[in-house]
């Protein structure tokens, strides 16, 4: 069933397919029938830098920007932008966790430090039971062969553990139209990958 | 189905997700556009791209233009015979072009139609400025469109373009990065039937001289064009209105006032408070902000970046004798002066203003926030690391400023002291990589001018010579007179150009300096090398930043050029972005030889150098890395290999 509304953000490091995915769930979303307005946080050609996807979905959507405390969900990318979001979240809100870090120069050089998984899965804790760590990156290296779909492993597996309201074959429509063709097939395949994963958390 | 072959299709009512420049490229096509021009700038530089990808197939012209002075005169030029041009552009892109559109206004655009898409960057996440494209308008007497999504953006352009025609006057769309960066959904219309035209300059010298006799009638003619165009203006279809009746009326454009909108269906106050959302904002619609004020006590006014509504709106009441309104804006305090809005700020303001009203507040916005909330917020915000923009892995620019301050150090120049100009372009992210160089950055075209000026005073020894950098695409936009400069006065510079081979930041679109055009066709590039030494320049070399023991060569002997013949010299680093080259096989790095030392990470720092914490060494990431192979000339252990 359609939702009034859904606040969804989709974070991580710029470079990461994080607008690709963005599009893909927004597709989706208009084909089961929403109104979408997608909003990024920070946009640019560049690599290396914290994006921020402002996903919205509803009956009727006024802007594209997610107000704060009122996100209902967020998938990170990469570990440590999912603490960088936490002002944007809901109590309860649903947290799917890409487990896989990217430490950035000021950590490398030593200036700053890199919280450990379970600081990060700590702190989260703090705000929703819906905490989920997916080592999507991994699997999608392992299993896959190309590092790119583990994006669509944490969809696929997103949309098993948070109801949106879109169907399964309205993402493999929205695959269709947002992926080069040659990479479709693989892209199911990590859907699948992602929907199977989220049964063994059920 | 692409999204070029999307774009392109004529499939009315068709509902697609867009992002709003291709909304915005869409718009132009099913408005007839005939000719395309522009330069790419964020947030706008989709909708040029675009447009350059099906000009082609759908039987129109478009070009990337040098710059944007070139890209309006070029438009213009074309509806002066008749066509109907468009161009694209982002907020400081005005600045360049506004000598040529403060006379195109005086004179019109013939029998065609002319439409300028400006992008504002609220909050300058990608620019040096915040700067509201409405004021520019205002002051250069051009219309003004304002559109609040990317569907409102699509049909704006088809009615600046109706605009335009009818009263043979340039029209401004503008937009801000959440409409032009916002994916929507959008509803398709009709592609126009391609008829076989055929152009004509209908000479008209009272028309088309500006100046002596002629501006002043021009001038008085572009006024009583603006007063049809405002009457026009009153028409309610135009807005998003909701006549509330109310003692509160809320007036705004563009994002802002839908975050208003949304704000008041947040607090339950969607039926207690009138909306007059325009969309038509040069010339305003006097009579119906009349209207709606009479019946208000508060206004409040809602709006990205300057007071524009604001002052404009208390001038239309003091010209109509309303003086028991209460105007809240930036001048009353309530807004603030820089960034974006947002819903937050909108509700914030809402909250505010309605204080002094009979309007009583539910406040479900404090029901949001528990109290440990913000705790927990602070938490992860300190647990979180740091992260800022850098190099993306391949970045040819970080081998050249490696090189560079190398080189500076082997020289006995104090990188302390020297002072290094950037530019606009990835290469100004230098002062934030581990290289650590560069001191300012400002507008395009201005690092290697800045750089000269600053060799008059720097003289000693140690801080010499003065560095300029500038970008290949901007060499060609704004870089060629101040090169000229310099050879012609004798500043005694170190000026690079670091040529990658693209326009990078805004997209990977072409320039002067590349093979093919905006739309695919080949062309003979300019040769960057040959106009540097043609203007007299004694000292040029070409280097790869990939190879950067010779570049610190290079860069080595140039300094000894400048100070030995106190003449400047000017270095080209070559090497195409990393991003457009296809990815090369990875290196690696060999355990039994990285002795941790870490002098990868802490002095060059790509993005695919990671740290194992277990291990405690270096290793590269095999889906980051680009296999430039750069790392390896910088291990003092010949540990990274491939």
């Amino acid at each position: 069933m359609l939702k009034d509304l859904l606040n969804i953000l989709i974070t991580g490091v710029g470079g990461q397919g994080n607008v690709t995915m963005a599009r893909i769930l927004a597709t989706a979303a208009a084909f089961a029938g929403y109104d979408v307005l997608v909003g990024e946080l920070y946009g640019s050609a560049q690599r290396g830098g914290s994006v921020t996807s402002h996903v919205r979905i509803g009956k009727k959507v006024l802007t594209p920007m997610i107000p704060k405390h009122s996100a209902d969900a967020v998938i990170a990318l990469e570990m440590n932008e999912s603490l960088r979001v936490a002002d944007y979240l809901k109590r309860n809100a649903t947290i799917v966790l890409n487990e896989y870090m990217i430490y950035p120069p000021e950590v490398l050089r030593g200036e700053a430090s890199y919280p450990s998984k379970d600081e990060i899965v700590s702190v989260l804790k703090g705000l929703t039971d819906k905490v989920y760590v997916v080592p999507a990156t991994d699997i999608a290296i392992k299993q896959l062969g190309n590092a790119m779909v583990g994006n669509t492993i944490l969809l696929g597996f997103f949309l098993s553990v948070f109801d949106t309201g879109i169907n399964y074959e309205h993402v493999a429509e929205a695959l269709k139209v947002t992926i080069k063709p040659k990479y479709l097939d693989l892209n199911l395949k990590a859907l699948d990958v992602g929907r199977e994963l989220a049964q063994k958390y059920a | 189905m692409s999204l070029i072959e999307l774009l392109k299709s004529d499939q009315p009512g068709k509902r697609v997700v867009l992002l709003g420049n291709y909304a915005i490229a869409r718009g132009a096509i099913e408005a007839g556009v005939d000719v395309v021009t522009g330069y790419p700038g964020t947030p706008s530089s989709e909708a040029l791209e675009t447009l350059g990808a099906l000009s082609r197939e759908l039987g129109f012209y478009a070009e990337l233009s040098v710059n944007e002075k070139v890209a309006t005169e070029v438009a213009a030029g074309a509806a002066f015979v008749g066509m109907n041009s468009f161009v694209t552009m982002k907020h400081v892109g005005v600045n360049v072009a506004a000598d040529f559109l403060n006379t195109l206004n005086l004179s019109g655009v013939g029998e065609g139609s002319y439409v300028i898409y400006v992008a504002d960057d609220v909050g300058a996440w990608v620019s040096q400025n915040e700067q509201d494209t409405r004021v520019f308008a205002n002051f250069l007497h051009i219309p003004c469109l304002s559109a609040y999504n990317p569907q409102s953006a699509k049909e704006l352009v088809i009615e600046a373009f109706k605009i335009s025609k009818e009263f043979s006057i340039p029209v401004i769309l503008r937009t801000t990065e959440r409409v032009s960066h916002a994916s929507g959904v959008v509803t398709f219309g009709k592609l126009p039937k391609k008829e076989k035209r055929t152009f004509e300059f209908k000479k008209n010298l009272e028309q088309y001289y500006l100046g002596d006799v002629y501006a002043q009638r021009l001038h008085k003619e572009l006024h009583e064009k603006l007063e049809k165009i405002k009457e026009l203006s009153n028409n309610k279809n135009y807005h998003i209105i909701n006549e509330g009746n109310s003692e509160v009326l809320l007036i705004g454009d563009g994002v802002a006032i839908m975050y208003a909108i949304e704000a008041l269906e947040r607090l339950g106050l969607t039926d207690k408070v009138s909306v007059l959302g325009l969309t038509i904002v040069n010339p305003l619609p006097e009579k119906l902000i009349i209207e709606f004020a009479k019946k208000a006590k508060v206004i409040g006014i809602v709006e990205e970046v300057e007071p524009y509504l604001e002052k404009e709106v208390a001038s239309i009441l003091h010209r109509h004798s309303i003086s028991d309104v209460k105007i809240y804006g930036r001048f009353t305090g309530h807004l603030p002066w820089y960034s974006e809005l947002g819903v937050d700020k909108a509700e914030e303001f809402l909250l505010d203003i309605l204080k002094d009203t009979s309007i009583e507040v539910e406040h479900t916005r404090v029901k949001r926030l528990d109290e440990n909330l913000p705790k927990i917020v602070e938490a992860a915000k300190r647990t979180a690391a740091p992260r800022y923009l850098s190099f993306c892995p391949g970045c040819p620019h970080l081998g050249t400023f490696y090189a560079l301050k190398k080189a500076l150090l082997l020289e006995r120049v104090n990188i302390k002291k020297v002072p290094v100009n950037l530019d606009i372009g990835c290469y100004g992210l230098s002062p934030f990589s581990n290289v650590r160089l560069g001191d300012t950055s400002f507008c395009m075209g201005s690092g290697i001018t800045l750089t000269q000026g600053m060799s008059l005073g720097v003289k000693d020894e140690k801080s010499t010579p003065v560095v300029g950098l500038i970008g290949d695409s901007t060499f060609f936009h704004a870089g060629l007179t101040g090169t000229a400069n310099a050879i012609w006065n004798n500043h005694p510079i170190l000026m690079i150009v670091v040529d990658n081979r693209t326009t990078a930041m805004t997209g990977h679109q072409p320039h002067p300096g590349v093979e093919y055009r905006l739309d695919g066709t080949p062309t003979k590039p300019l040769d960057i090398t040959k106009i540097v030494k043609s203007m007299g320049y004694e000292f040029v070399e070409v280097v790869d930043p990939y190879d950067i023991n010779s570049s610190v060569e290079a860069i080595k002997k140039a300094i000894r050029f400048i100070k030995e013949n106190n003449k400047p010299a000017v270095i080209i680093a070559r090497r195409a972005c990393g991003l457009i080259v296809p990815k090369e096989e990875p290196y690696r790095i060999d355990p039994n030889k990285c002795t941790g030392c870490r002098t990868c990470i802490v002095t060059f720092g790509c993005q695919a150098l990671q740290w194992n914490k277990d291990t405690g060494k270096a290793e590269i990431r095999a889906e980051l890395c680009r296999g430039c192979g750069m790392c390896a000339h910088i291990c003092p252990y010949n540990a990274i290999e491939r």
